[in-house]
């Protein structure tokens, strides 16, 4: 009897651990299931049709073969998301990253692929142009599948309010205060600004602070080789603050969301909005009437930096050096890259790097876009994609609060040293 | 009773405890080591004894997350608990009232994110619905950056915590209320008592334990918050809304300080574990005081 | 003194209405295009499409998060329900060597935050791959459930005669015996209680969520909303037909079970 009832605890215990367990071990990557794995931060409206018929194309090249494409909330897909995903039970077979610095760790955490066999043997060595891969090789191999590079920031600005009130595109950052000071004074808003997440007004005076202290110095600061308080820094942050000083930024900036601001540009609230080559699609899905165009940061005069730089960055996929499907994955990429989803990739306002999107009748802007990117005397890196996000948020905060009015230069980047060198 | 083996009460217990040990009381523990060490949460850990206590005890922003958590505790006894109460008191004085009960309830039931959203929007500067409504009343000099503002965003954020829980407070006083005996009620109604009055000088004191607890939940669920202040304003305007429990999650995940992480994870549960028992024990006193 | 009685429903009608009024405008500017809700954010829509809702519905894969919402609130429930009745039988019923500092030791877990062992939990959960998988949510909610409904059970059975179970015991029921047909049955008021605990605290559950769950199809609705809210962030009119249709079902379910709900969760704060 009673050993009757010690195996029924048990047995209830067993199952209830069973339950547990069972849950877990079925998580790990099964290399039998005919699913390939892609993780990605969000996308956006207009891309994710794309990607719907990549993938419909690729199950149906493939029989019993899938793909699941699984987008996240961007801010946590940088910081939280990908990291939980690659230590996952059920790690993606691929992921979407910026070339440089943050790739480059994936390579040393051996979370990375060497793909330049894979590419070799597939069609992929045709679609690409050979200097397709130059960003997203390290030592001589390649890591990614570069889907696009992405000018991270220019100005877009509203051609109706600009002809409204007389106003060309400015040659200089100085042309660029006075185009605001008119602004103001038939009462709109300068630029639209959606600063919640830090990494808007980050890359846009990112890019500045390299023009007026030269890149060499830009780049020893983000890489902690000089304090964040060194006085080139105080005296470039002086700018940000005068554009507080004079209201020319949105006053709900470091509230709302990157796509609140665009929103806001879009509407109306604004003439100008500093954002990278991604607007492309987005006004095309939003706001297809409204007659916009950008033009690339204004000199500064006197800036230490290349006054002609580029803010971009390479971005595209990975392929997990753990997953069972390196072969699959390749191939479902080798549907990505062809000719007939570049093709709608350049219709939907991207600017893919494969040879056939110059077939295409690819959207100008975008075309302009390429073309800024492709002369460009010097590419700086974003502070977020480019550098250790620890570090990115220390500048970024403190140029927030700066744009903000919370802090003096001075004071903002005393606290951001502070906390870099805290340990 | 004597359990008929030796071993069966600890079988008993086995799953539970299992369970718990696992999930919770493990990683504890895992937390108060990997408090004393330097690690970001891959390479070797480096040992270095209580230097992240005292950087933690430094840290200006770490401090300010505590005194915007206390604000956000004391608001939120005001707009849930104490609103809740008055609520019940009005909801329980006539027949009828029911389906107000009922209806005050469900935003508890939302997930965050819709009700983050909602409220961003009604907060939004640009083209929100107080601006709406303030330049529908000609008044649109009063319209501020709501969450953008250091006055008002911490506030703000205080503001939506009640509107969703104080129907919360109203369900659990409203069951407290109803067990208060009618005689009492009735007597005192007879001898010609207000019934407001009969509310605070009867009612509220007969329910003390159901208010004790609620204010203890509030107090400690106030200091765990997280999803509102993480998706309404993620902490800013420049650290203006972060509480020590975004401010974690920005350290371990986005700074990757696993070990400066856990220090201020211990240094919280300290805070809520010395609340909790200096609250039972003051509890404990009066409960004996009013013992007649 | 009866009639006052206006009065109060005035301030309640103007309190409820205060209330309401975010959620009936979500509604309604789900009908409405981004135009209209930007341009006249307090006008009527111009007509009813209930379609939105299921395009909502089905954009978003709605029925994925709600599914596994359910199902993980649902076995998390179960499992604290049988492993927590089991131990506060143990706890209130016997005798027994640690049974003091073995309860001290669950007490304790009821005043823990989240935040105690929410570091050191995400990298044994890592390290066991015990991430990212359909029920990895499971296993800390069951954690987090089982303080509060040992603690309740146990006050439950503590105000049971303790004739009952000698009876029982006389009659030669073994210890499980007395667990099954002497105390579960009697526990069963407990149950609606310790069930809307374990629910409430895991079906909006966030922070865990957000760091355990990554891969779009075991979403949980928080973090599954999280998701559709950052990717359809600029259609208004999405966004806010997808917020509204997903707490349909929620307030539909509230309102069938309120009187258990309610009741359940008072028990619980005045145990």
């Amino acid at each position: 009897m009673q050993k009757n009832m010690l195996k029924k605890i048990a047995l209830g215990a067993a199952l209830i651990l069973g339950a547990t367990t069972l849950a877990s071990c079925g998580g790990s990557s099964n290399s039998a299931d005919k699913v390939i794995r892609i993780a990605a931060g969000n996308v956006g409206e207009g891309a994710q049709k794309v990607w719907d018929a990549a993938i419909a194309k690729f199950s149906a090249e493939n029989p019993g073969w899938t793909v699941e494409f699984n987008t996240q909330d961007d801010d946590i897909y940088e910081t939280v998301g990908l990291e939980n995903l690659l230590s996952g039970g059920n790690p993606p077979d691929a992921y979407f990253e910026w070339a440089g610095s943050r790739t480059a760790m994936h390579v040393l955490d051996g979370e990375a692929a060497d793909i330049t066999k894979s590419i070799a043997d597939s069609s992929l060595k045709d679609l690409f142009p050979s200097t397709a891969f130059n960003t997203t090789t390290i030592d001589g191999k390649v890591y990614m599948l570069p889907t696009g590079s992405d000018v991270t920031n220019v100005i877009w600005y509203d051609k109706n309010v600009f002809t409204k009130n007389g106003l060309t595109v400015p040659k200089t950052w100085d042309e660029l205060m006075s185009i605001c000071a008119k602004l103001k004074s038939v009462k709109q808003t300068c630029f639209s600004v959606g600063n919640k997440d830090y990494w808007v007004a980050g890359n846009w005076f990112g890019h500045l602070y390299s023009r007026i202290i030269g890149e060499d110095l830009y780049h020893q600061i983000m890489s902690r080789e000089k304090p964040m308080n060194s006085p080139e820094l105080v005296k470039a942050f002086q700018t940000v603050a005068d554009l507080n000083k004079n209201g020319y930024i949105n006053a709900s900036a470091n509230t709302i969301a990157d796509q609140e601001a665009y929103t806001l540009f879009f509407k109306g609230g604004a003439a100008m909005l500093p954002i990278g080559s991604w607007l492309v699609g987005i006004a095309a899905e939003q706001a297809p009437k409204k007659n916009i165009d950008w033009f690339n940061l204004p000199a500064v005069t006197g800036g230490a930096g290349d006054q002609n730089s580029v803010l971009g960055v390479t971005t595209g996929y990975v392929v997990n050096a753990k997953s069972k499907k390196v072969d699959m994955t390749i191939k479902f990429f080798e549907v990505f890259f062809s000719d007939e989803i570049t093709a709608q990739w350049v219709a939907e306002g991207s600017a893919p790097l494969t040879k056939s999107a110059a077939n295409g009748t690819p959207n100008p802007t975008t075309v302009r876009l390429q073309a800024l990117l492709a002369n460009a005397s010097k590419l700086v890196a974003p502070p977020d994609t480019g550098y250790q996000l620890k570090i990115a948020d220390a500048l970024n905060v403190a140029t927030s609060e700066v744009m903000g009015g919370a802090k003096t230069p001075q004071d903002a980047l005393d606290a951001a040293e502070a906390k870099l060198a805290k340990k | 009773m004597k359990p008929s083996s030796r071993w069966t009460p600890y079988l008993f217990i086995a799953p539970a405890l299992f369970f718990f040990a696992f999930a919770v009381l493990l990683p504890m523990v895992g937390t108060v080591f990997a408090s004393f060490f330097q690690w970001d949460g891959f390479h070797e850990p480096i040992f270095v004894g209580f230097r992240n206590y005292g950087r933690a005890l430094q840290d200006t922003i770490f401090l300010q997350s505590f005194w915007h958590v206390g604000i956000y505790v004391i608001a939120t006894i005001f707009l849930e608990v104490a609103i809740g109460l008055i609520l019940a008191g009005i909801v329980t004085s006539r027949k009828g009232f029911n389906s107000y009960r009922i209806a005050l309830f469900i935003p508890v039931l939302l997930p965050t994110v819709v009700i983050s959203v909602l409220w961003r929007f009604v907060f939004n500067a640009d083209f929100g619905l107080i601006k709406g409504f303030l330049d529908a009343i000609g008044k649109p000099e009063w319209n501020h950056v709501w969450l953008g503002d250091k006055r008002f965003a911490l506030l703000a954020i205080c503001f939506v915590s009640g509107w969703i829980y104080a129907g919360f407070y109203l369900a659990i006083f409203y069951a407290g209320l109803q067990r208060v005996p009618k005689e009492i009620t009735e007597a005192a109604a007879i001898d010609g008592a207000k019934s407001w009055k009969i509310f605070w000088k009867i009612k509220v004191p007969m329910i003390r334990r159901v208010w004790e607890v609620s204010l203890l939940i509030c107090i400690t669920g106030g200091i765990q918050g997280f999803d509102l202040f993480y998706i309404m304003t993620n902490g800013g305007p420049y650290y203006a809304t972060e509480v020590p429990t975004t401010y974690m999650v920005r350290s371990v995940f986005r700074d990757g300080e696993v070990g400066f992480g856990s220090s201020l994870a211990v240094i919280v549960t300290s805070a809520v574990l010395i609340i909790g028992f200096v609250y039972s024990k003051v509890r404990a006193k009066s409960a004996e005081a009013v013992e007649y | 003194m009866k009639k006052f009685s206006w009065v109060f429903h005035l301030l309640l009608s103007i309190y409820s209405l205060f209330f309401a009024a975010p959620l009936i405008w979500m509604a309604l500017s789900a009908f409405k295009g981004n135009d209209e809700i930007f341009d006249k954010p307090f006008s009527l829509p111009h007509s009813y499409n209930f379609k939105v809702f299921l395009d909502a519905w089905s954009v978003g894969g709605l029925s994925k998060y709600f599914i596994n919402s359910a199902l993980i609130t649902g076995i998390s429930a179960l499992v604290v329900l049988l492993s927590a009745s089991l131990a506060a039988f143990a706890f209130s019923r016997f005798d027994f060597k640690g049974s003091k500092q073995l309860l001290m030791l669950f007490m304790i877990g009821l005043l823990l935050p989240i935040q105690s062992y929410f570091i050191s939990q995400n990298k044994l959960f890592e390290y066991l791959h015990l991430k990212d998988h359909k029920l990895s949510l499971v296993i800390p909610y069951v954690g987090l459930g089982i303080p509060l409904a040992t603690w309740l059970f146990k006050a439950y059975l503590d105000s049971l005669p303790k004739e009952l179970f000698e009876a029982a015991r006389v009659d030669g029921g073994s210890d499980f015996a007395m667990y099954r047909y002497v105390a579960a049955p009697l526990l069963k008021p407990g149950i609606a209680t310790v069930a809307v605990f374990t629910a409430l605290g895991t079906w909006n559950e966030f922070l865990l969520a957000m760091i355990y769950i990554q891969n779009e199809s075991y979403k949980t609705i928080p973090i599954g909303l999280l998701t559709f809210s950052s990717r359809y962030s600029t259609d208004y009119q999405l966004l806010f037909a997808a917020l509204t249709v997903i707490t349909i079902p929620m307030i539909i379910i509230y309102i069938a079970f309120n009187r258990q709900i309610v009741a359940g969760l008072t028990e619980g704060s005045l145990k």
